[in-house]
């Protein structure tokens, strides 16, 4: 039995609009193994989120899936019907999102929503669900455990929600969590807290942890690999270690150049910038999609699709037309 | 000796929150008494976390809310007597969040042309020059002066923002958070632009920001609030590399810089944020503090001024041989 | 300097885009063909009518429409046991459904939506006295007060206007006010404050627009409500008067003939589903096209 937790390959949606079809993920091939947390990083509209939706298939009705193939621990899940993909989710699967207080009911208490979890995935009684939430809220940090399962979401702090989601996820011992954006609704003391306990639930559990962010802070600390995603495609993979020491797209690149780094970046100097805006995706796109910003642009760029390439390091991938000993070293 | 824009003594701000028919209202103290000074040409930042009354002390500034106790003075008058019209050729706002703060039914030109309006300009060509001059200023193109916000772009949308805001050449702008809600390559044309409009036109500006990166990379003092107080005040250069308070560290302890041979932090933090409505004895930092001493849950701590740098620590404030944390 | 981005859509796709949105909301066309027709008939009523409404003829009572093999084309529509074409009364009748629908929905729209606009933006002592008054109001059964009122005062169009005016502000006051608080708390709400708006301007220019549209719905939604409290009013005597060509009257009238004179209430009633449903109809679409977001 491998290792491997996830695997898909060639997933792409499309969703119809008037003004045409928005390719909005194109053919994402991506893995995870136990005790692997792979960081999706990228910026608003580059389909991240909707990649992790459509892992779970939890896409809107208007969006069409289309995968080559997914596999859940080695076994394909592709073609399950809505039935078998409900006794996934929550029980093989976990999903924690950006908002705790819209993905947790205000109308029920928080042991209400555990027990349902658990009565709907395990044969549990009552008294040994209740039991069981209380453990787990337990384990994830929560004091007076026993008092929080008769509170409501509201009654709670955002870090503590965050928490109870990370309960709510870990009820059925899942082999995979796909988290969300799960701390950039929280503070930054906060944060720091919730993806510590991430990893080490990750380490006990032995799960695959899927963390999908805009915070390269986030994703330097947290993932052994990294996927960079724009305009829907996975433009750059590979190692943390490798995406941070050595980024080979030019958007990858763009983005180390942007953010402030205490100690790294001059205080008052200009940050770099990319220049220009994310391209419609709506209808064909030949060619590169970073290609307008991009400032080693060649005509060879927009022709035709731009597969993904290797790095000097075999794990480490790029989507460019520029082989690795002709990208200049950017400081 | 640079000129003092604002002074700011002993601000309070109280909310009264009903608690259900039968009980009582109860006080929050939002901002807890605050002493602020901010100099011309100085980027004065306010940080802290949710809570904190930051955002309160900014409103408080701006004018929109009136302290509850404590004075306020901008350029040398009470705030509460300069007229509301001067007011706002004075001090303004960039809020955080590009999606609402721009009307959605007025179009860009509108939206920037307000202030002139509302000063009594009449004059549509003078109103349409400044307006257009304003836009090349922030980098807008001449075409979006009849767009509308939601054709605009979340970067674009914050340019109009502080277009607007710097229509009528402000003294001080404050900014709530404002690059917090764009994406990364955005953000650094964002705060690239505001360096290079203080410079260009003089500006003072109150950033109030829980990025500590941003914080570090344009601001000249910084300000650490916690639950409606000044914890701790210095030059940015100071306080990151020689943070006193201990939340101060706990804080730049959190900031995840994107260096992957570095683990996650263990601030040790413990407890969450606690109920402004319900505040710790004491120093209202003490539950959540890894240097609390048995006299921190008596008595609030006395500010320590030290130059130019200021903390409110049981650590530093009893003079004797308190350890150096 | 950092220019900013070069794409945006063009303004003048606009009008393309409107007309994509109103073709795909048919339910609005129709709605809107009917409303329309049925303020041009109520407009053009003169023109229109064959008879005069009001000329009763004895000898011609209770003749049936034309559809029935005892009608004929001088009355299109039949008569009323007065004589009364029916047709005509129909048309007139548009004016008096239309005027007091229209009528009563700008007195109680004025009414409630200051109420609720003051509520909504000033919270507060404003906002209990306003949720107070709204409370009462809503334990008020409109019908019996209005009847009451009615009785007192004796029917007629002025009375009921005005009385469907004074009690029907509350849903307008409801909306408004929830309406106004979302948009209080929104960032260009401070901006303009920090600008030097001052409050009624600020309520005017900054507030208002975006509460427009569901005032819009509302005033549609009462606007129907009127019409159909009036026919009821008028059903039971405490409306509109006679000899007036109200549907609800006309229907009144017509209820003891009911088994074998049946034109003479299922005519004045389909009129009214009819014009009530394209009012509701029309409103949904009005709303829909004219929200920002579909600006684009």
């Amino acid at each position: 039995m491998s290792n491997r937790v996830l695997s898909v390959e060639n997933l792409s949606v499309d969703i119809p609009l008037a003004d045409g079809v928005l390719h909005a993920v194109d053919n994402v091939t991506l893995h995870v193994d136990r005790g692997e947390t792979l960081c999706i990083v990228g910026e608003s509209g580059c389909g991240k989120s909707l990649t992790s939706l459509a892992l779970m298939d939890l896409l809107p009705k208007k969006a069409i899936r289309t995968i080559a193939s997914l596999d859940l621990n080695d076994a394909s899940i592709l073609n399950y019907s809505e039935k078998q993909m409900s006794d996934v989710r929550g029980n093989r699967m976990g999903m924690i999102f950006q908002e705790p207080m819209t993905s947790l009911n205000p109308a029920f208490t928080i042991g209400n929503q555990m027990v349902e979890t658990l009565r709907r995935h395990r044969k549990l009684s009552n008294a040994e669900a209740q039991d069981l939430a209380k453990q787990t809220l337990e384990k994830v940090g929560i004091t007076a455990a026993e008092q929080r399962l008769n509170q409501y979401p509201h009654q709670l702090s955002g870090g503590l929600r965050q928490r109870v989601m990370i309960a709510m996820t870990l009820l059925c011992e899942p082999e995979l969590i796909i988290a969300d954006e799960p701390t950039t609704a929280l503070d930054v003391t906060i944060q720091a807290q919730i993806l510590l306990l991430l990893q080490e639930l990750q380490a006990e559990y032995d799960m695959g942890l899927i963390l999908i962010t805009h915070d390269l802070g986030v994703v330097a600390r947290i993932a052994t690999r990294v996927a960079v995603m724009y305009a829907g495609q996975v433009v750059e993979q590979g190692t943390a270690e490798q995406i941070f020491e050595n980024p080979m797209h030019p958007y990858t690149r763009g983005l180390m150049r942007c953010i402030p780094v205490p100690g790294r970046t001059q205080p008052g100097e200009p940050l770099g910038s990319i220049p220009g805006m994310v391209p419609s995706l709506i209808g064909r796109f030949t060619g590169c999609r970073f290609a307008d910003r991009c400032d080693l642009v060649k005509d060879a760029c927009r022709k035709g699709d731009v597969p993904l390439r290797d790095a000097k390091g075999k794990t480490q991938g790029y989507r460019c037309v520029i082989e690795p000993r002709d990208m200049t070293k950017v400081a | 000796m640079s000129e003092m824009m604002i002074n700011a003594s002993a601000v309070t701000r109280d909310f009264s929150i009903s608690r259900g028919m039968f009980r009582g209202k109860q006080r929050l103290k939002a901002v807890n008494g605050v002493d602020l000074n901010v100099t011309r040409g100085e980027v004065l930042a306010l940080v802290g976390e949710s809570g904190c009354g930051k955002t309160t002390l900014a409103k408080i500034l701006l004018g929109l809310l009136p302290q509850t106790s404590g004075s306020i003075s901008l350029c040398g008058t009470p705030i509460g007597e300069v007229p509301r019209l001067e007011l706002a050729k004075t001090i303004q706002p960039i809020f955080q969040d590009p999606y609402s703060s721009l009307n959605p039914r007025k179009s860009i030109g509108s939206i920037i042309g307000l202030p002139m309006r509302v000063q009594g300009e009449e004059d549509q060509q003078a109103i349409l020059q400044r307006v257009a001059e304003t836009m090349e200023l922030v980098g807008l193109p001449s075409r979006l002066l009849n767009a509308y916000p939601n054709q605009l772009s979340g970067g674009q949308r914050q340019r109009v923002a502080i277009a607007r805001a710097l229509v009528y050449r402000p003294e001080i702008v404050v900014c709530d958070e404002p690059t917090s809600a764009l994406d990364v390559s955005v953000q650094s044309q964002i705060l690239n632009l505001l360096n290079e409009l203080r410079a260009e036109l003089n500006l003072t500006y109150i950033i109030i920001s829980h990025n500590l990166a941003v914080v570090e990379h344009i601001a000249s003092r910084v300000a650490v609030m916690y639950l409606g107080r000044i914890v701790e005040q210095a030059e940015t250069s100071t306080l990151f590399s020689n943070p006193q308070h201990p939340y101060t560290r706990a804080l730049l302890d959190s900031v995840l810089t994107p260096d992957p041979r570095l683990g996650l932090p263990n601030t040790q933090l413990g407890a969450s944020y606690p109920n402004p409505i319900d505040p710790p004895s004491g120093c209202a930092f003490h539950p959540r503090c890894a240097n609390a001493m048995p006299h921190c849950a008596q008595a609030a701590p006395n500010g320590l001024v030290n130059k130019d740098t200021y903390v409110e620590c049981h650590l530093y404030s009893d003079g004797d041989a308190a350890k150096a944390g | 300097m950092a220019t900013s981005d070069s794409q945006t859509s063009a303004p003048n796709k606009g009008f393309d885009l409107l007309r994509r949105r109103v073709r795909g909301h048919q339910g609005m066309i129709i709605g809107s063909v009917i409303v329309v027709s049925v303020l041009l008939i109520a407009l053009l009523a003169p023109l229109l009518a064959p008879h005069d409404p009001y000329q009763q003829d004895l000898l011609k009572r209770l003749v049936p429409p034309v559809w029935d093999s005892r009608g004929s084309w001088e009355h299109v529509l039949g008569t009323d046991h007065l004589g009364r074409d029916y047709l005509s009364r129909l048309i007139y009748g548009a004016r008096i459904s239309l005027l007091i629908g229209i009528g009563a929905a700008l007195i109680s729209g004025i009414i409630g939506t200051i109420m609720g606009v003051m509520a909504g933006y000033f919270g507060g002592r404003v906002d209990m006295i306003v949720t107070f008054m709204i409370t009462v109001r809503l334990s008020m059964p409109v019908v019996l007060v209005a009847l009451a009122v009615v009785a007192i005062v004796g029917g007629s169009l002025q009375v009921v206007i005005a009385v469907l005016g004074l009690l029907l502000w509350d849903r307008f006051a409801v909306v408004m006010r929830s309406s106004t608080l979302q948009i209080r708390s929104m960032d260009y709400v401070a901006a303009a404050r920090a600008v030097g708006c001052s409050t009624s301007r600020v309520l005017m220019t900054e507030v208002m627009p975006n509460v427009v549209n569901n005032l819009i719905v509302i005033t549609t939604i009462e606007i129907a409500h009127a019409i159909i409290l009036e026919a009821a009013l008028s059903f039971l005597g405490l409306g509109v008067q006679p000899p007036m060509p109200s549907w609800g009257l006309m229907v009144s009238e017509g209820k003891d003939m009911m088994l074998f004179e049946p034109w003479l209430i299922t005519i004045p009633g389909v009129a009214l589903f009819l014009l009530v449903l394209a009012i509701n109809l029309m409103g949904d679409g009005v709303r829909d096209i004219t929200a920002p977001e579909n600006r684009n």
